[in-house]
């Protein structure tokens, strides 16, 4: 069952991703992602000592600290923080989420590490490039992770029968469902799977196999970004 | 999985015992499971010493090691102690009993001392200091037990990447001034990136005792020198010297910031405007950096 994509892409067809490392000269490490017109910046400063509720955690452990932003610029619709404030902290906590599965954070005790991301603009699956920009900022800032975390999402366009693989903004506002999966590709684990609308076991299993071969692509984007980035 | 003979690893690569030798010892950036799989979890090029294999991290932060010479900048003044900020993820430690007393007299530290301590450091003054050790939390003590390890005034401080500066046998290093008509300037490398260029600061006469009235009135007399117009003007251009070599991502020492500091004389150039692109270029060409 083939749907033609506003974008003219077939269902499994991941829009070209950008990857560059090294952005933020600030930073201790930073990246920027994008998915066609999705455009996320991520930077990773610490580990400092301290940090909000660092006696908290366990002494032996640090904090991994996310924060992800939209920018009022970001989406065409409703704007400013009432709008955009509630899907910042479901944002923030989604990536946390998914990147703690990663961080070794036993190897920063009392430490804080900060990701600061940044959504430049808002076309359909931000979260996932989202929380590819924020591995591969944590990759160059030196914090040992596990493995890289890459993420896509499969979307049902029309109910979970017709999956699109990394919907855009207007498939993503007209799809019923849809799964989000941040996964370890090297380590072929899932840290984090978002589901929303109605599914039942069969298709949500298509739809996580489906997000896994985007999350591939997107694992092999940054990997390429990150050894580009050592001169020869 | 990494190409055989691989130089370069990004998290999550298992299978590496195989892939880069039986006999190979994992060290840094490395986890080995029970099943004796090796796992890498940092990515950055390979380094071989032997049979140790080790991955450094591209950007990492300064690693303090002991022996290190750092600049720091006082961030507190607690109980018997400093607290100093030297880029690491923990404030440094600067103990009471490891500092130099005036005139390099050998006691125990009373309570005087430590009224007394904020004319030794006050708050957010640059100090040099050397490490003395580092705990297993990532914690680091240092000392100040000679007295070339002090408080630094009249220069300039600039911070590089750590990974430019090489622990080598001179981290103090004064820079001739004669072909530039004036004196000698102290440059100190710091491990931790920061370099301090500044006026030398001679060794201040003796004082028989640690006195704090006396104390006060010389540390006030080191701190506000008049520094003469042509130091000014070399400081300024070792400066931007060391901001160059940092800017090209070259490694900062003597050697190297001697060189550009001949090139910039060598094209006229004040050293306002060293930081030009074109100076940089020239360089670059010179050095066959491309």
């Amino acid at each position: 069952m083939t749907i033609p994509r506003e974008d003219g892409r077939s269902a499994e067809q991941m829009r070209p991703i950008f990857v560059k490392t090294g952005v933020i000269s600030q930073a201790a490490g930073s990246a920027y992602v994008e998915l066609d017109k999705t455009k996320v910046m991520c930077g990773v400063y610490g580990p400092r000592q301290g940090g909000p509720g660092i006696d908290k955690v366990e002494f032996d452990r640090g904090r991994l600290d996310v924060d992800v932003k939209l920018a009022t610029f970001a989406t065409s619709g409703p704007r400013g923080k009432v709008a955009q404030g509630d899907a910042e902290r479901e944002f923030s906590s989604i990536v946390h989420r998914a990147l703690s599965g990663a961080v070794m954070t036993e190897t920063f005790p009392k430490t804080t590490v900060d990701v600061f991301a940044t959504v430049l603009e808002a076309n359909g699956s931000e979260l996932c490039a989202t929380i590819a920009a924020a591995s591969a900022a944590l990759c160059e800032a030196g914090v040992a992770m596990r493995d890289l975390v890459s993420a896509c999402t499969g979307g049902g366009a029309d109910g979970p029968n017709a999956l699109l693989l990394d919907p855009a903004r207007g498939e993503e506002a007209a799809a019923e469902a849809g799964v989000t999966l941040a996964y370890m590709c090297r380590l072929g684990e899932a840290s984090q799977v978002v589901a929303t609308g109605t599914w039942d076991g069969e298709s949500l299993d298509d739809a996580v196999q489906l997000a896994a071969s985007g999350c591939a692509r997107v694992d092999a984007a940054l990997r390429e970004a990150l050894r580009s980035s050592v001169p020869a | 999985m990494p190409s055989p003979g691989a130089s370069f690893v990004s998290p999550g690569e298992s299978n590496l015992a195989a892939h880069l030798g039986k006999g190979s010892l994992f060290g840094h950036g490395f986890q080995v499971s029970l099943s004796d799989d090796v796992t890498s979890n940092v990515c950055g090029p390979l380094a071989l010493v032997n049979k140790l294999i080790s991955a450094r991290p591209l950007r990492s932060q300064y690693l303090p090691e002991i022996g290190d010479v750092v600049l720091g900048r006082v961030s507190e003044v607690l109980a018997k102690r400093w607290k100093v900020d030297i880029n690491i993820p923990h404030d440094a430690v600067l103990h009471l009993s490891a500092v130099h007393l005036p005139d390099g007299i050998q006691r125990r530290r009373n309570y005087d001392d430590e009224l007394d301590m904020r004319a030794r450091y006050g708050d957010r003054d640059l100090i040099s200091a050397e490490v003395q050790g580092c705990f297993s939390d990532g914690s680091v003590a240092l000392h100040t037990r000679i007295s070339a390890y002090s408080r630094k005034f009249n220069g300039q401080h600039i911070q590089v990447l750590p990974t430019l500066v090489k622990r080598g046998k001179r981290h103090f290093c004064d820079f001739q001034g004669e072909n530039y008509g004036c004196t000698d300037i102290e440059v100190i490398y710091g491990c931790n990136g920061l370099i301090w260029v500044g006026q030398s600061s001679k060794e201040a006469p003796g004082r028989s005792s640690f006195d704090a009235d006396t104390a006060r009135v010389d540390e006030a007399h080191d701190r506000f020198s008049y520094v003469q117009r042509a130091v000014r003007e070399l400081i300024c251009r070792v400066a931007n010297s060391v901001r160059v070599l940092a800017a090209l991502g070259m490694v900062v020492d003597p050697h190297n910031i001697i060189d550009v500091c001949q090139h910039s004389t060598f094209l006229g150039l004040q050293p306002k405007d060293m930081m030009i692109s074109s100076f940089l270029n020239h360089l670059v060409r010179e050095r066959g950096l491309v």
